[in-house]
């Protein structure tokens, strides 16, 4: 038995550590901002023209005012990103081991990045109609 | 004799998966899931809403079509539960981002108590508004 | 599963039992135990799907009705209630935690009275390591027990280097990977505290970060 507790006794680890603070910090500040701009969001969206729902005119008018479409572009790059870390941390606790690690983050990158070119595609087609 | 690695290392260790992720009982891993079930309810929510907004490129009428079904008391419900997510794992959020960083970690219990009222709180109020009751 | 009837008394432990089944019903069954108090940490095994010490948990604090016993989780089963513990053991060691004395301890807690002898909280018993949902899905997580190792030493490092062990746990499988559902903490027989050890250690590589940021906008200016 002490000759299997030498066996795994291991020096003190020297290889890379990758870190993760910055992921947290990332999350932590996309998410504060997240309660502010969806708050914001949903109020402006259902909560201020009668009847709770937008109609095209009133969509394309909306997106027609310059800060409306920065706040909106700044919700949307905020949004995917707090999302795709998310999806980052919950595929992460799946144990695929380092190489698998690295493999999610570029996979929820790509993901993010699709996403994110989607959604200002839309903004700049609906925008461009008013 | 165990079994062991070529090594020397012990075998690795059973697995078992996001089974294990529901296993706890104490509140702790009660928001844990939550917070976990939300999100991603809300990255499938996040995509769907992304398609049906689509609709608004092809023009008024494709829009105006897709907002009757909107107006449907049954998927208002539905919205409404949405609108119980996003309470859920955005009060969650905040208590986890200040237990998470280490701030607080002895009132985490007491906070997601609170979490879980003001959120139903909220949404009742959020309900009671949509359907036009106030 | 086998199963067992016996005959227990008000003040009967788990321990109790699971000898008294050994002795006269079953001398196939293996576990583990040792000081009978709590000290230990080798009794470890789950009654009714919850993390416990078999000696000082009586089977009256598990409800009315049969009682489940398994052994821990998150390990691999040697026999019956035995687990191999060597991966608990291995996953300590990076953290050179001190071996200090209780009434020796610099920083902490409320000493305990003057009698009283024992070494640092941590019994290595691996209820921590059971409880967590996140040891159970990736083999690599460094796990509570390990991380609160690490924070002890950082607390208080006699001998160790806390800068080295603080980034040996800033990692995606160190102290990242915790998602606080605070199970460790909930059935540690010690009063480790393993979840709190963890937001520690975050919160200690959180300030070292944003103190490079701002030494980092400093210099640039």
């Amino acid at each position: 038995m002490i000759a299997d507790l030498e066996e795994v006794r291991q020096p003190a680890p020297t290889q890379r550590r990758r870190g993760g603070t910055t992921a947290w910090i990332l999350q932590v500040v996309s998410g504060v901002l997240l309660v502010v701009l969806l708050g914001l969001h949903i109020v402006t969206q259902h909560f201020v023209v009668k009847g709770g729902l937008r109609d095209y005119a009133q969509v394309v008018s909306y997106l027609s005012n310059p800060v409306v479409l920065a706040v909106e572009s700044l919700f949307v790059v905020v949004l995917i990103w707090h999302a795709m870390l998310g999806l980052r941390a919950i595929l992460l606790d799946f144990g695929f081991g380092r190489r698998g690690q690295a493999w999610i983050t570029y996979g929820v990158t790509a993901l993010g990045a699709v996403t994110a070119a989607y959604s200002f595609w839309l903004i700049a087609t609906i925008a461009a109609n008013g | 004799m165990s079994a062991t690695t070529r090594a020397g290392r012990p075998a690795r260790r059973p697995l078992r998966g996001a089974a294990g992720w529901a296993r706890g009982r104490h509140l702790g891993s009660v928001a844990f899931l939550a917070n976990r079930v939300t999100g991603l309810l809300l990255i499938a929510y996040l995509y769907l809403h992304l398609g049906v907004l689509y609709l608004l490129t092809e023009g008024p009428g494709s829009w105006a079509n897709v907002l009757n079904l909107f107006k449907n008391h049954w998927f208002l419900a539905l919205e409404s539960l949405l609108i119980l997510f996003i309470l859920v794992h955005g009060l969650n959020g905040l208590r986890l981002a200040l237990v998470g960083t280490g701030v607080g970690v002895r009132h985490q219990r007491a906070w997601f108590t609170a979490v879980a009222w003001v959120s139903v709180g909220l949404y009742v109020v959020v309900v009671l508004a949509m359907f036009g009751v106030i | 599963m086998d199963e067992f009837d016996i005959a227990v008394g008000p003040e009967t432990t788990l321990l109790d039992a699971l000898r008294e089944i050994r002795s006269h019903h079953d001398r196939s069954l293996t576990l583990r135990y040792s000081c009978c108090h709590a000290s230990c940490g080798t009794c470890g095994m789950r009654a009714n799907g919850r993390e416990v010490l078999a000696c000082v948990t009586p089977l009256a604090s598990l409800g009315a009705g049969p009682i489940t016993v398994e052994p821990l989780a998150n390990a691999r089963v040697e026999h019956d209630l035995v687990v191999d513990m060597r991966d608990l053991y291995a996953g300590l060691e990076p953290a050179r935690r001190p071996l200090i004395r209780q009434d020796e301890r610099l920083a902490g807690r409320d000493e305990p009275g003057p009698g009283f002898d024992r070494y640092e909280d941590c019994l290595e018993c691996g209820l921590c390591t059971s409880a967590c949902p996140i040891t159970g899905s990736d083999p690599l997580y460094l796990g509570p027990a390990a991380l609160a190792a690490a924070w002890r030493t950082v607390q208080e490092p006699r001998d160790a280097d806390p800068p080295q062990v603080l980034a040996w746990v800033d990692d995606e499988q160190g102290c990242w990977r915790c998602h606080a559902s605070f199970e460790c903490t909930e059935v540690c027989p010690s009063g480790v505290d393993p979840a709190a050890a963890v937001m520690a250690l975050r919160r200690e590589l959180t300030r070292h970060k944003l103190g490079q940021v701002t030494r980092r906008g400093r210099h640039r200016r």
